[in-house]
């Protein structure tokens, strides 16, 4: 008897287990490949964009396919008040890399990015050219000083403009090379969390409206690590504190893409849609107003 | 609801019962003296009471249904009267009896034991009709037993699944989803405890033993005002009480697990008990060959998972005026993996041996508590007090452990522990008081309150890391989080006249949080109206607020849901529900309700796009998008016959139930989860003989909703931390769904009498056919059969057999 609840238990456990798996056709829209642009437009800068093709669901990703992703002879043009500014032009070294010749962006204007391509959908994208962030440094200070190092925080002020949904992109540069901050918070706040309306991508930290609502805020940045010992600074040099407006699309793009990275690995996480506004195809075109502020450091 | 609607309501509620009472002081049936019979209604052989029971007076076709004590109380004017005592599944009591003073009759009633198709033309039918209640119904467990089940014993949840209006989770799974709702929306109570999480093995197997439950009610929309705390639904799970006659009880031998339950009197009819326990094997089989498998590679260590539960139960009987009942629950899940290896020595050319230790530990466990303790009181024959003491608690915790040594020449060298835990919970503790006044006939009165203390456990996550020379720990979650609910009500079950009848009641609620303190008054209303014979229309209204959310990544009821309270920032989930139905009673006991519902529902929270239980080092409030709003709507159809050779019903649902967030899907309404367009049961039971029972369940439904990708491009963004990976682009929220769903399930029982006991094998098929239905559907990138999606199956024809001895 034993014997027989034995294998009836053996038989439950195996029966429980099996599972088939096997390809299925789902009615989903948008089967088509796509054309991906992402692109910043700025005031004083020839804009670079990247254009490639969308993989669809049935196509198999090969990293070393990188043709794969190529769009050939595509007509990408940006206008202005639905007059054409310019046309597009591949470099010729890098099939995905499109360059307009033209930089005279004035803010406020807006700019509207046609595209087409035999056997994709056509893309539409529009964007508008922001104001200067209008910001300024307020306390400058050396955080922490070994020998012959240091390290620093700062203040700064950002004066939001009520009149536009603005949002924010600062980070340390110095001989094009980013310095990370270890901490970010803004005044009047506990010091223990970053809030959540600040998001750090790389080095750069990207700043929700929601912050300034129109108000006058104060950051506060610390300095990761010693600046000589840990990042190459020279005892003085001249960097600079470089601060963006960049439009709401592109801060949409920016923070909705690097959830779903921060995600990737964790099978429990919650899908991330991405939030971008090219209208038949994928990515972005944003629009950005850079303000740098240089600084001179001595170490003491 | 605005609040100014509700304060409407609060006097027009005044006003309605202050016109009744005044209009019915003029009636000359209630200036008449009236004379009151009370008593209880129980089961004849094992003196179980017997819930909705009813008792009716067959000449004016005046009665009144038992509450969930199985207590009545009708008030009739002096005189001979023919009493009818009845419940479904049992054969009727009828007396005449001649009322000139207050009489207490407590009765009895024997199982029917007739098999062949009887048309029941009583008055009965017509009194359930009227009786019932729109959006509720009500399971005598007695009648499900036949049914087939995954495991060889029926699941009462995966049974309230195949009701209209309620939806199943994913494949196999006890998830409940109720016109919408989900399912923290559930109010699920063993016998008067609210159960935080129903599931064992991952959500299979619930946690209630069929063997120790008597009854199941399950009310959708039309809420009495006694319930309150949730917005969907509220399945009210009642123990046996256990048999005052003789002792009885029996075991059953089901492939996943083994269990027994045995009931009795203690020394005298006066005081009862039951008891039931459950446990798998799959350990027992698991950890050898695991065992076995580690020793072969040059380790030790096993993999197990068992999960067990116990019910308890005692009742004394002091008086006929004083009952006393403690019940109590216990059961725990576990999955357990631990491994330990020593690497065998290896050698540098100076001669030093080396070797390795590792050692790695991972557990899971989860499991509910809940313990009752219920007096029941009898102040008069017109007033009855149960008062509940309530204790319940749910935990959830994993812990792994990592820890690597090395050594040279037996001296330790390196040293590394990584240690992660993870634990939450909730628990409470209440007391509540409910009184059911009868003054009059024409007046069923409920009212009481109730204190609650939840203490919430969101998610406390530790993680210690060590190395040879330093440890360091950090812990990160939310703190302990206490608060308050207080709870009254009151509702008045007002006949108006013959063809009339109306449930009126006001439930108010205070939750008080981290100082701040939510206050609800949410009007409920029910009409019921006699059409003609056997004919009543119908119509409900009920507004609901929630306290408590639950924080869910998946649909499979997972242990890891959390369940949170609301707070300074995030409110408590509010709903209205406004029904309209119809009920039938057909000929040869069938019987036919139709309803239509819209429910609207504010306040809700969801996992952020991106968020997770588990992998960000955050506080859970932080990961949450609040002010969410819901609406659904549909219609259902039931047909069932209750009685009879041949028993079962066919459930239809079209519905339609969306979400709405700012902060997920761009702000845009979204199909939720288990918005399925088409849900249909038909559920069949036959008695061919009487040895053998037929029974047969097939399902079929719209595809689960979800959300997949669409394609997938390079980030080349210059300067961000994920340039040169794939971004995914996904379909708009849930808007892509599986394949349908449909199975076939198939039981039969050979039931043999012997002298001492009673013998039942218990054959199921689970999905006959074999149908492939989606478990999950995702994405692979696959080399050899191309890229695309791919459904995972499980639980494809899965035969199962129990054997049952009943003593």
């Amino acid at each position: 008897m034993n014997k027989l609840y034995f294998k009836i238990v053996l038989i439950g456990i195996v029966f429980l287990s099996i599972s088939c798996e096997e390809k299925i056709e789902l009615d989903i829209p948008n089967q088509t490949p796509r054309m991906v642009v992402q692109g910043v437009l700025s005031p004083g800068e020839n804009p670079v964009i990247d254009l490639r093709k969308s993989y669809t669901i049935a196509e198999r990703i090969i990293d070393e396919h990188m043709n794969m992703q190529q769009i050939y002879f595509p007509d990408l043009r940006l206008y202005k008040d639905n007059q054409l500014v310019a046309s597009f032009v591949v470099n010729p070294l890098d099939p995905f890399s499109y360059s307009l010749n033209y930089n005279n962006f004035k803010v406020g204007e807006k700019y509207v990015l046609r595209g087409s391509a035999k056997n994709f959908p056509d893309i539409y994208a529009e964007t508008v050219i922001p104001s200067k962030p209008n910001v300024y440094i307020t306390n400058f200070e050396y955080s922490s000083i070994s020998s012959n190092d240091y390290k620093f925080s700062l203040k700064i002020n950002i004066q939001d403009n009520p009149d536009e949904e603005n949002y924010y992109a600062y980070t340390l540069v110095s001989n094009n090379q980013y310095y990370p901050f270890y901490y970010t918070n803004y005044e009047g706040e506990s010091n223990n969390q970053q809030d959540p309306s600040i998001t750090q991508i790389n080095y750069e930290f990207y700043v929700n409206d929601k912050l300034f609502n129109g108000k006058l805020k104060t950051i506060l940045l610390d300095q990761f690590g010693y600046m000589i010992n840990n990042w190459g600074f020279k005892a003085q040099e001249t960097f600079w504190i470089e601060c963006r407006s960049i439009t709401k699309d592109y801060y949409d793009y920016k923070i909705s893409t690097n959830k779903q990275g921060n995600n990737d690995f964790d099978i429990f996480a919650e899908p991330v849609l991405i939030k971008h506004n090219i209208t038949g195809g994928f990515g972005v075109l944003g629009s950005s107003n850079i303000q740098r502020y240089p600084l001179t450091i001595q170490t003491k | 609801m605005d609040n100014r609607i509700r304060i409407v309501y609060v006097l027009l509620l005044i006003f309605i019962m202050l016109f009744h009472k005044s209009h019915a002081g003029i009636n000359k049936d209630t200036i008449a003296r009236k004379i009151i019979i009370s008593g209880y209604i129980e089961d004849y052989s094992s003196g179980e009471k017997l819930v909705g029971a009813n008792i009716y007076e067959s000449a004016n076709f005046v009665g009144v249904s038992c509450n969930n004590y199985g207590f009545y109380s009708l008030s009739l004017p002096p005189g001979n009267h023919q009493i009818v005592w009845s419940y479904m599944g049992y054969q009727s009591v009828k007396q005449l009896i001649k009322l000139s003073k207050d009489t207490a009759i407590n009765i009895r009633l024997k199982p029917a034991i007739e098999l062949k198709e009887v048309e029941v033309k009583d008055k009965r039918i017509d009194l359930q009709i009227m009786n019932s209640k729109l959006g509720s119904i009500h399971l005598p467990i007695n009648n499900l037993r036949s049914l087939p089940s995954l495991t060889g014993e029926i699941d009462i949840l995966k049974i309230i699944q195949l009701l209209p209006g309620i939806k199943s989770g994913n494949e196999g799974s006890t998830g409940i989803y109720v016109r919408g709702g989900s399912p923290d929306q559930n109010l699920i109570m063993l016998d008067g405890v609210p159960v935080y999480n129903v599931n064992h093995l991952f959500g299979y197997l619930s946690i209630f033993n069929s063997n120790a439950i008597q009854n199941i009610d399950v009310i959708k929309g039309g809420f009495p005002a006694r319930f309150g705390g949730r917005l969907s639904s509220v399945i009210d799970i009642q123990s046996k009480d256990g048999n005052n006659k003789k002792v009885t009880g029996n075991i059953v031998f089901g492939y996943v697990c083994p269990q027994i339950t045995i009931e009795g009197p203690v020394f005298s009819e006066k005081t009862s008990f039951l008891f039931s326990a459950r446990r798998t094997y799959v350990d027992l089989i698991m950890r050898p060959l695991t065992k076995a498998d580690n020793e072969a590679n040059g380790g030790s260590g096993s993999t197990g998972y068992f999960f067990y539960d116990l019910n308890a139960k005692i009742n004394h009987r002091f008086n006929n005026n004083n009952r006393l009942f403690f019940s109590i629950y216990n059961g725990i899940d576990r999955f357990q993996n631990d491994e330990e290896k020593t690497s065998s020595y290896f050698y540098d050319f100076n001669g030093s041996a080396y070797k390795n230790y590792n050692y790695n530990e991972n557990s899971m466990d989860w499991g509910n508590t809940t313990a009752s303790l219920r007096w029941n009181h009898l102040f008069n024959n017109k007033l009855f007090l149960n008062t509940t003491f309530t204790y319940t608690k749910y935990h959830f915790n994993t812990f792994s452990e990592d820890l690597r040594e090395e050594y040279q020449n037996e001296i330790l060298t390196d040293r590394q522990r990584y240690v992660l835990s993870y634990n939450s919970g909730i628990s409470d503790i209440g007391l509540r008081f409910d009184f059911d006044y009868n003054p009059y006939t024409n007046h069923q009165i409920k009212s009481g309150f109730s204190v609650v203390n939840h203490d919430f456990n969101p998610g406390v996550k530790s993680l210690s890391g060590s190395v040879i020379s330093a440890d360091t720990t950090i812990s990160v979650g939310g703190n302990q989080i206490s608060t308050f609910e207080i709870d009254y009500y009151a509702e008045d079950e007002i006949k108006i006249n013959k063809k009339l009848s109306t449930n009126l009641g006001l439930h108010a609620s205070h939750f008080i949080v981290e100082s701040k303190i939510y206050s609800s008054l949410q009007p409920r209303i029910q009409l019921n109206y006699k059409l003609k014979e056997n004919w009543a229309l119908k119509s409900s209204f009920s507004s609901m607020t929630q306290y408590i959310h639950l924080l869910s990544n998946t649909s499979f009821g997972l242990p890891m849901d959390l369940w949170v309270p609301a707070t300074s920032k995030i409110k408590p989930q509010q709903s209205w529900q406004a029904a309209l139905g119809i009920s039938h009673a057909l000929k040869r006991n069938y019987e036919l309700t139709i309803e239509t519902y819209y429910k609207r529902m504010s306040d809700l929270i969801e996992y952020k796009e991106g968020a997770s239980f588990f992998m960000e080092f955050s506080n859970w409030d932080e990961k949450v998008a609040v002010n969410g709003k819901g609406d659904s709507y549909g219609i259902e159809l039931l047909l069932q016959k209750k009685e009879g050779k041949t028993t079962g019903w066919i459930g239809y649902t079209l519905s339609w139930s969306n979400r709405q967030f700012d902060e997920l899907n761009f702000g845009k309404t979204y199909p939720y989860r288990f918005d399925k367009r088409h849900d249909l049961s038909i559920v069949v039971s036959h008695k061919l003989k009487k040895t053998i029972e037929l029974s047969g369940v097939w399902v079929f439904s719209t595809g689960t909703a979800m959300t997949l990708p669409i394609g997938f491009y390079q980030n080349t963004q210059p300067n961000d931390t994920w340039n040169g990976r794939l971004i995914t682009e996904y379909s708009e929220r849930n808007s892509v769904r599986m394949p349908i769903y449909h199975r076939l399930d198939l039981g039969i029982n050979f039931i043999k009498e012997r002298k001492k006991y009673t013998r039942i094998w218990n054959l199921s098929l689970y999905n006959t056919y074999g149908r492939k239905n989606p478990f999950f559907v995702y994405y692979d990138n696959d080399y050899n059969l191309g890229s695309g999606f791919k459904q995972l199956s499980v639980l494809m024809f899965i035969p199962s057999i129990s054997y049952q001895i009943k003593f």
